[in-house]
């Protein structure tokens, strides 16, 4: 693994972990330790912005959206090029819409191409096509929401699923 | 120097409590006004002091975390030589994401402060048509370039 991992620039990193794609590359990720009295006093305030979110988790700054989706809540993962490696090492492979499974990747691209948030789907998509997703949003809490019902860009969602 | 209020910070520390990476940050820092604010009314020395004295403590308040990240993004869209001397020289590492968003910056933000050096290098006989100077990749106008008469 790259010493750049823990020291850039002479300064320390927040700890990591030693993680590999199904092709054996390094996938950088970074565990950040803290969040701060104000930081835990704002949360309450995205139970008033979503209602109908369904909260699952305390926060916990340790992993992000990336580190639940794809590295079982141990790490985060802030690198966009490291999910753009993973979707491709681990033989991920879009799914259309309609066929779109509980246990799917939801990927939310912007409109300009930038890979912003990821989840897991919950269950496939009622009347109007939108999927209940599961998601970690930022260092708040794992949250069961809508998949066009968070504070993220709902312009490209695209959706994943493992081909052997 | 003209620090933000706190109402227009509240979008820029929602945005920073629920960004999953530092590029995301990045791009809500950058259709905010905040960092425009800090850069248009201090001086890149002025931006050092703030950043030193808002990462200072160990417990920092999201408020202070994100008006820091603001005055990293401030330091590398000011147009500024001692600018980027003291985006260099400032503790980032304090912050999560401060080398990333250094990093980050620094890559995004560099081409247009080059561009705008560009236009004033043509030679004399050519008038460049400013564009107006943005820090938006997404709000770059087109320059025109005409031939002064005789």
């Amino acid at each position: 693994m790259p010493d750049s991992h823990w020291l850039i620039g002479g300064a320390p990193r927040p700890p990591s972990l030693i993680l590999q794609s199904r092709r054996s590359r390094w996938i950088l990720n970074h565990q950040i330790q803290d969040i701060s009295a104000y930081e835990a006093n704002l949360f309450p305030k995205y139970k008033d912005e979503y209602p109908d979110a369904g909260i699952r988790s305390d926060p916990d700054p340790l992993y992000n959206c990336h580190g639940m989706t794809f590295a079982s809540r141990r790490t985060g993962i802030h690198d966009p090029a490291m999910l753009h490696l993973i979707l491709e090492d681990d033989n991920y492979s879009e799914v259309a819409p309609k066929d779109v499974l509980p246990g799917d990747v939801i990927i939310y691209f912007s409109n300009d191409g930038d890979l912003e948030h990821s989840g897991i789907v919950v269950s496939g998509p009622g009347p109007l096509m939108v999927p209940l997703v599961c998601s970690k949003w930022g260092k708040y809490c794992e949250v069961v929401h809508l998949a066009n019902r968070c504070p993220y860009s709902y312009e490209r969602p695209v959706f994943y699923r493992v081909k052997p | 120097m003209n620090i933000p209020t706190a109402a227009a910070l509240e979008p820029v520390i929602k945005d920073f409590l629920v960004s999953n990476t530092p590029y995301y940050f990045f791009k809500k820092l950058r259709s905010s006004s905040v960092p425009s604010t800090l850069s248009g009314s201090s001086a890149p020395a002025e931006l050092g002091t703030l950043f030193e004295a808002l990462t200072s403590k160990k417990d920092k308040s999201a408020s202070e975390a994100a008006l820091a990240y603001a005055c990293i993004f401030a330091l590398a869209q000011m147009d500024h030589p001692e600018a980027r001397s003291t985006l260099q020289a400032i503790p980032v590492h304090r912050l999560d994401w401060g080398i990333d968003l250094r990093t980050i910056c620094l890559a995004k933000l560099t081409p247009e402060v080059r561009q705008r050096i560009e236009i004033g290098e043509f030679p004399l006989a050519m008038t460049p048509h400013l564009p107006l100077a943005s820090t938006s990749n997404a709000h770059i106008l087109p320059i025109r370039i005409e031939q002064r008469p005789g």
